[in-house]
């Protein structure tokens, strides 16, 4: 279908520390970040209790870690210092966009 | 396994925090620092969906402006990634999935029977309870409370579970410690699961006596592992 989705494997993590492709400047789209949000909330719900046969494991490295706070005045986590450690043994999704 | 997803603001568009505060928008929204600089550390492609599994690990990439979510099929593409990446897998079929074996103990070794760390607690309820199995100190986590429904006391436990499935947990209550019950007209669960973001998976979830349980003059809660 010609999208563009990375699975990433050993061989094909392609990130590296250090790079700056995210300083490029694009536009914010109002209506981007309410359509990811339902989507995986519904994404959420249905993954819960998937179970299947076992697949191959991919053996990436973890991200670096980072502590930074949560400023959505309605989240659970509101004013708290958030790290990506705070979700191991969980899978976490992170939307890297714009407010909006 | 349970999927949380969360949203980063870069560092250039700190001024428009405020257009997430809308009530439906419950999802956390992180603020990036010069000090973290997680967009330049994590390599990020502004609108990259990066999902990392267990152990932080980059498991999969979904660019939305390269892959605009108003498509149904494109927005198909990113479920499914996500469904992937929550697959439960127990390769040798013990009860404890092969992420929460690895996790702790590095092999699939480990049985439900077995108790590594002698705290007389199995590896079966350390994974079904989320505690650390490695840690004699680290047990069960239940917090009772009075509660109050209608003005009449009753007794409701908080349970800290592993809150991406595993074994069913039974609230079940007595009013003398002989004659359980966890029918819901005794005993029901209140509420959705709670994320503990404890970084061992785990979640609360609570149950309650019915108001006519807890009108009895004695109270008990007890909470079951009941293996698959």
């Amino acid at each position: 279908m010609g999208h563009s989705s990375k699975v990433l494997r050993p061989t094909q993590t392609r990130v590296t520390p250090g790079d700056a492709r995210c300083q490029r400047s694009l536009p914010s789209s109002p209506s981007s970040w309410s359509s990811v949000g339902l989507l995986l909330i519904i994404a959420l719900l249905a993954a819960a209790t998937h179970v299947a046969p076992a697949t191959a494991q991919t053996v990436a490295e973890p991200k670096p870690d980072f502590l930074v706070r949560d400023v959505n005045p309605n989240s659970p986590r509101n004013g708290k210092a958030v790290s990506p450690r705070d979700y191991r043994l969980q899978i976490s999704a992170f939307y890297f966009g714009a407010a909006g | 396994m349970r999927v949380e997803i969360l949203g980063f603001n870069r560092i250039s568009d700190e001024a428009y925090n405020s257009l997430v505060a809308r009530p439906l928008n419950v999802l956390p929204w992180l603020q990036d620092t010069t000090e973290q600089d997680v967009w330049n550390r994590w390599a990020i492609d502004y609108r990259d969906v990066l999902i990392l599994d267990a152990f932080n690990r980059p498991v999969g990439k979904y660019n939305l402006t390269a892959n605009d979510l108003l498509s149904s099929a494109r927005r198909q593409v990113l479920k499914q990634l996500l469904l992937d990446a929550a697959v439960i897998v127990d390769s040798d079929q013990d009860g404890l999935p092969d992420v929460w074996e690895t996790f702790w103990f590095d092999s699939l070794a480990q049985r439900p029977e077995d108790d590594f760390d002698g705290d007389g607690i199995d590896q079966r309820t350390e994974f079904a309870l989320a505690s650390n199995p490695k840690d004699p100190l680290s047990g069960p986590l239940l917090k009772p409370i009075i509660v109050r429904p209608g003005g009449r006391p009753a007794l409701a436990v908080t349970v800290r579970r592993f809150s991406g499935g595993g074994p069913t947990l039974m609230a079940e209550t007595s009013s003398d410690l002989v004659n359980w019950s966890a029918e819901p007209s005794s005993i029901f669960r209140v509420g959705s699961l709670v994320n503990a973001f404890d970084g061992m998976g785990g979640a609360e979830a609570r149950f309650q006596q019915s108001s006519a349980a807890g009108a009895l003059p004695n109270g008990f809660v007890r909470v079951r592992v009941v293996a698959p």
